[in-house]
């Protein structure tokens, strides 16, 4: 136990705090369930679970209640809870292909293996306001999923798929238009929440960190190199969106076991390569097997096409700038560093934020060399700054001179 | 004081948070002894044998907790008795292992190594110097030595050091019972060429711990 | 008016209770720090605080140079405090006194919320008395009481490569360290002489540290560069959102960038003085006094002490001698 001491700061941080939530609830109106947010707000919920980076439903949904809606905020108090749980196990690589498929379309061919599956979408919705939604009351509401399930129903019967799709772009590779795999020269993949990314970073390192990105930071960039700040000009080789099974190896037997499904959104985007070679103007023999197109991949937890799709943007954009050495030249978007030191939304709005923490005394110190400036400008030839007597006046110790431009490194 | 058992969690806590503060200190000024805190609460310390062919010994048990506080899944290490690389089935290796679940690895990729009786048998210049982007990625050797003192005269065999360098206000002495001088020269070859290195501590019988970060300079004296 | 929005009546009763006022620091009831029990002692689990911890060591064995570290995320914001913070929490044992200020003042808010965190979560005494302390988490000031060999401080830091300044990308600068390639920031440097007749950088000046590393000293002003060299005390520094720790060991050379002809200098001017407790070799801040209704005494803009603590032990005994 220790005595510590408080002043009035301390007392307006919890009367702060308690204004928060008194700016929450002073409406009067009904508390919100967690499940209807859940429930009713999923596209929310499925943000800040991928840039919280932690997939739970039931704790996003808490999160956005906590942080009154703010997407940033709910995804911050998940990072933080994740932060705090021990890892039990990893999961063995999951396969996008395994995947129960609610939606999967493809922009690169009119038909493809499985068919186009709409799914749930609002892309082609009239975006109009609809105010029959603002008395929905509980009767209407069964009897509208009744009608609607029969509806659905209808048009679907006799498909025997069980949701399972191949992808479109295995299909590429067999066409040989589009490169295979590579062979991945990490053996792990890299976790940046265990360690700091360096650059140039592991492919890995890139994905989880767009993974986790800002939808809206990654949406900007990669409408950047799509608008001409970049080489990029995609494809949509394939989006789904579905419950992919998660397992993990037995701890006895070591066999793949399921322990249970996650709602996800895929994305590959594909587009032309330009090789090292062929951007030099010259023509190889060691090029293998001529051009091919080059994939971007894209992934976020819940249904995010938006930030599936940006993210397989930027993966691709960055790929071909690394593959054909010209990273950064044609916009911010190809330059790794620059991405993903940058769409983090979480380290982004912090950082910002923190200008309104007190800077008082930089600031000081920046009004001193401010002054400075003006006095010098005032009078050059005057400056009587630097005189001897008022630099033996300093009452801190003196320096030693740091050796100047025209010193040649010394080592010891 | 019953040594036996596996120590509470927050005994254990409370022990790395205060050890980890000694050897903060003995890497931050080099040439000040500071004595680590009682390791007891252990339990009794793995065998390892030593330089005499064929005969054992305990392993120093504050050195064991001192090294115990920096290891986990994380990282690799490896331990050298008798100037020999010791393989993952010696008892040194399970106890630690066990512990820390530490990876137990060849020489070079080793970041943590426990040298018993002040000797690596030569192979210190196996271990990782880092490289110049990144210097930390080096080695930390901890030796356990006979003794330890900054003052008094040296007995026969002892080494008597002049520090210098970061953490060291002009120079300090320390007088060592139990390092090879000729483990002394290849500890001091790894730091010639700064920021590469590898970052070394000493550590008595009694406990006492003498940090030697890349930094430092030392000079063997009469 | 929206029937949602608050009267004015309303407004001063709710915010009232909200504001900061700066210049009359009321002394309210001190509380028991007490730890709680659902957390791990600091906080951060073990795992985190054993990585923290080797960074920190490897970070004292290279002087000023930039170790990275995982900086996992914490229930306080990036840019926050958030690697000050992790390297206190991965520092404290049980017989500390953790001291936390924030531009040298003990009662900014963000230093009590600091404070809270670590009380709450350590059960450890806090103080504001310099000289008690021996862990001193700090943003952007050293304190003006000279620190002992017993103490430790550390830093914030939002911005933690010196070479920014020249080259934004880390993936270059981490090379321009390795290879000792300083040049750029030379010149850098003497533009800035020829620009404005003096080098232009005040806070986060760069300094040479053990004549190999360039390291940036964090936003103190230039009056506190002078204290990180030769001292007798350990300077931690975290920067939790660029993920980097770096230290400046005891007795190690920091010299400031500076050249024959136009030396490194401070803030401090000559017939400097804080008007409340006099001392005329401090760094001071500007703040505006209230006026004072029960005088009459019209406000005003007041120069003091940025090191609250100070100031007040100078007053306290300033009053004792009259």
């Amino acid at each position: 136990m220790g005595y510590v001491a408080t002043k009035g700061g301390t007392e307006a941080i919890l009367k702060a705090e308690g204004l928060v939530e008194y700016f929450r609830l002073k409406g009067g109106s009904e508390p919100l369930q967690p499940r209807q947010i859940q429930d009713q707000l999923r596209l929310a919920v499925d943000r800040a679970m991928s840039e919280g980076s932690l997939f739970a439903p039931a704790l996003a949904a808490l999160a956005l209640k906590q942080s009154e809606g703010d997407a940033l905020e709910a995804s911050f108090l998940l990072r933080a809870y994740r932060s705090t749980l021990p890892r039990l196990a990893y999961s063995l690589g999951a396969k996008g292909d395994r995947m129960r498929v609610l939606r999967r379309i493809s922009a690169t061919f009119k038909d493809i293996p499985g068919g186009q599956l709409l799914g749930p979408t609002r892309d082609y919705q009239l975006k109009l306001l609809n105010k029959l939604l603002l008395d929905e009351g509980g009767e209407e509401v069964r009897a509208e999923l009744a009608r609607l399930e029969a509806s659905l129903s209808e048009r679907g019967r006799g498909r025997k798929q069980g949701g399972y799709f191949p992808k479109v772009i295995e299909s590429m590779r067999e066409q040989g238009i589009l490169a295979p795999a590579q062979p991945n020269p990490e053996t792990e993949p890299y976790d940046v929440t265990r360690k700091a990314i360096t650059f140039p970073a592991p492919r890995s390192a890139r994905l989880q960190t767009m993974a986790r990105g800002d939808v809206g930071s990654m949406l900007a960039l990669a409408y950047s190199s799509i608008r001409g700040y970049g080489d990029a000009h995609p494809t949509l080789g394939e989006l789904r969106v579905g419950y992919l099974p998660v397992e993990v190896a037995h701890p006895l037997t070591g066999e793949a076991v399921e322990i249970g499904e996650i709602m996800v959104t895929e994305c590959e985007m594909v587009s032309r390569v330009t090789t090292e070679e062929e951007s030099q103007g010259g023509s190889n023999a060691g090029a293998e097997s001529g051009p091919k197109f080059g994939l971007g991949y894209g992934f976020s937890f819940g249904h995010s096409e938006v930030k599936a799709m940006s993210m397989s943007i930027l993966d691709r954009v960055i790929s071909a700038a690394k593959e054909s050495n010209v990273h950064g030249q044609s916009g911010p978007a190809a330059h790794e560093e620059f991405v993903l030191q940058h769409i983090d939304g979480v380290e982004a709005s912090g950082f910002t934020a923190h200008f309104k923490l007190p800077h008082y005394v930089t600031f000081q110190a920046d009004i001193s060399v401010l002054e400075r400036s003006q006095s010098h400008q005032a009078d050059p030839a005057g400056d009587l700054e630097r005189s001897p007597e008022k630099l033996a006046a300093s009452p801190l110790r003196p320096f030693f001179a740091a050796p100047g431009l025209a010193d040649s490194d010394e080592e010891d | 004081m019953p040594t036996v058992g596996i120590p509470s969690q927050e005994a254990q806590i409370l022990y790395s948070a205060v050890t980890f503060r000694y050897l903060l200190d003995s890497l931050a000024r080099p040439g000040k002894l500071n004595r680590l805190a009682d390791s007891s609460f252990l339990g009794e310390p793995p065998l390892a044998p030593t330089s005499a062919s064929g005969s054992e010994k305990p392993v120093n048990l504050f050195a064991l907790g001192a090294i115990l506080t920096l290891l986990d899944r994380e990282v690799s290490g490896g331990v050298i008795a008798a100037g020999q690389w010791l393989g993952p089935e010696a008892p040194a290796l399970r106890w630690l292992g066990v512990r820390s679940g530490l990876r137990i690895v060849a020489p070079e990729e080793a970041s943590f190594v426990l040298c018993c009786e002040g000797t690596s048998g030569g192979l210190l210049s196996r271990l990782s110097l880092g490289t110049l982007v990144e210097p930390e990625n080096s080695a930390t050797v901890l030796y356990t030595v006979e003794r330890l003192a900054t003052s008094g005269p040296p007995g026969p065999g002892d080494l008597r050091l002049r520090l210098s360098g970061p953490g060291i206000d002009s120079t300090q002495t320390v007088v060592v019972a139990g390092l090879m001088q000729d483990e002394l020269k290849l500890i001091r070859a790894t730091r010639q060429n700064y920021p590469l290195g590898l970052d070394v501590y000493l550590i008595d019988e009694a406990g006492l711990c003498l940090g030697l970060p890349r930094t430092t300079r030392i000079e063997s004296l009469g | 008016m929206a029937e949602n929005n608050f009267s004015a009546d309303k407004l001063d009763m709710l915010l009232g209770a909200t504001s900061l006022d700066a210049s009359t620091p009321e002394i309210a009831e001190g509380f028991e720090a007490s730890r709680d029990q659902l957390y791990n002692f600091g906080f951060i689990d073990e795992d985190s605080k054993r990585e923290v911890r080797r960074k920190l060591l490897k970070a004292v064995a290279l002087p000023g140079h930039q170790v990275p570290f995982a900086s996992r995320d914490l229930p306080i914001a990036r840019g926050w405090g958030t690697g000050g913070l992790q390297v206190t929490l991965a520092l404290v044992e049980p017989h500390d006194r953790v001291k936390v200020i924030d531009q040298g003042d003990d009662d900014s808010v963000n230093a009590v919320n600091l404070r809270r965190l670590i009380g709450r979560t350590t059960g450890l005494a806090t103080t504001d008395d310099t000289l008690e302390a021996t862990i001193i988490q700090s943003r952007h000031r050293i304190p003006e009481e000279p620190l002992r060999a017993d103490q430790i401080l550390v830093l914030q830091v939002p911005m933690a490569d010196p070479l920014r300044w020249v080259e934004p990308t880390l993936e270059r600068a981490t090379e321009m360290h390795a290879e000792s390639d300083y040049g750029p920031m030379w010149v850098y440097m003497y533009e800035s002489v020829v620009r404005s007749g003096d080098m232009n950088i005040s806070t986060q000046y760069p300094v040479m540290v053990h004549e190999r590393y360039l390291m940036d000293t964090s936003p103190i002003p230039r009056y506190d560069v002078p204290r990180l060299d030769m001292s007798p005390t350990l300077y931690l520094f975290g920067a939790g959102r660029e993920k980097r720790v770096y230290a400046v060991p005891p007795f190690t050379r920091v010299a400031p960038l500076e050249f024959e002809d136009y030396p490194f200098t401070t803030e401090h001017k000559p017939g400097q003085l804080c008007q409340k407790c006099g001392a005329t070799d401090t760094f001071l801040t500007g703040f505006y006094r209230v006026e004072v209704q029960a005088t009459g005494e019209a406000g005003n803009w007041v120069y003091a002490c940025s090191d609250t603590s100070y100031c007040q032990k100078r007053q306290a005994t300033r009053q004792e001698v009259r």
